[in-house]
């Protein structure tokens, strides 16, 4: 019940209780409130420069989180334009790339798109992406393909059970290791 | 049946079960209120928010990819309109249609440069040069783009 009441006062309506209508409750507005209802959210006026009329954009007269949701939206290199839009902006950028970003892949792109000219995906390996971790692209291990034929062992017994040179491999084993 | 009022005075009468998808409503319905004015939603807005919520009313299976297309096609307004709803989602607390909404806006933004996206959403630069040259300094990683941080080895 408070919590209703708490809604109702919160844009500037009060509360009648009325018992034709039993339980059920209306709210009447405020006459005092009623030109505060009547603005639309979306617009702001600054109050800093009374000579212009200067109204926010939507964008950034959005609530903060809704802002930065919507920020969370665009891809990586978006982030470096929007950080020079305005400092409204800019504050919902930081706050998007340190929840957001720093914890997703970025979508690799070319520097130029043509159309016409055949995209050859194994160059798009070259491309770096921001802060990412570097890989190397072969395999750091001491044993060759070779060395592992040699030392894999057939998990399962087959039918051609001459073929596998059981205790020669062993021996070799020893060797090598 | 719940009677909504958008600030232009229009009434809309819907059926509860429709509108509980709106956390304000529900809450407000569970105190028993059945006249709820909304003086934040205009009635143009208000009419495609009863629109989206009657068509995510009934969910069922074979409705799913009904309500998909219908997705697709609500988005397709122009920016105005998808703040206006965004700020009536917001304040109706409909998240479905917020996670709708937040990629919509952000696929316009998508892709721009700098001084596109000032235009497109009538943003004033309120940088100063100044400024300006310090916020390049103090964030290479976004215009150098090649810093490594570490290595896996």
């Amino acid at each position: 019940m408070a919590r209703g009441k708490k809604i109702c006062e919160n844009v500037g309506f009060r509360l009648v209780r009325s018992t034709s209508f039993g339980r059920k409750r209306v709210c009447l507005p405020d006459i005092a409130d009623l030109d505060f209802i009547s603005t639309t959210p979306t617009k702001k006026l600054c109050r800093q420069n009374s000579f212009s009329t200067c109204v926010k954009s939507h964008l950034e007269a959005l609530p903060q989180d809704i802002l930065i949701r919507i920020v969370c939206g665009v891809d990586h290199d978006d982030l470096k334009r929007l950080f020079h839009v305005s400092k409204t902006i800019r504050e919902a950028t930081l706050v998007a790339k340190r929840w957001h970003f720093e914890y997703s892949t970025p979508r690799k792109t070319l520097g130029f798109m043509n159309a016409t000219f055949p995209l050859n995906w194994s160059e798009s390996n070259d491309v770096e992406v921001p802060n990412a971790p570097r890989q190397s692209k072969f395999p750091r291990t001491g044993l060759s393909q070779k060395k592992l034929a040699d030392i894999s062992v057939a998990l399962f017994t087959s039918d051609d059970e001459e073929n596998w040179p059981r205790r020669e491999l062993f021996m070799q084993m020893d060797t090598k290791i | 049946m719940i009677t909504l009022q958008s600030s232009d005075k229009d009434v809309f009468e819907i059926e509860q079960s429709i509108l509980i998808q709106s956390g304000t409503i529900k809450n407000m319905v569970e105190d028993d209120f059945t006249f709820i004015p909304l003086p934040s939603v205009d009635t143009e807005t208000l009419i495609k928010i009863i629109e989206y919520m009657k068509k995510h009313a009934d969910k069922t299976d074979s409705k799913e990819k009904n309500i998909k297309e219908f997705d697709k096609d609500f988005m397709k307004k122009t920016l105005n309109e998808l703040f206006a709803l965004v700020f009536a989602a917001n304040y109706l607390h409909i998240s479905s249609l917020l996670e709708l909404l937040y990629p919509s806006i952000a696929d316009r933004i998508k892709d721009k440069i700098t001084e596109a996206i000032r235009q497109i959403f009538s943003i004033r630069c309120d940088f100063t040069p100044e400024e300006e040259r310090r916020i390049i300094m103090d964030n290479k990683w976004a215009h150098e783009g090649t810093e490594i941080e570490g290595t896996l080895d």
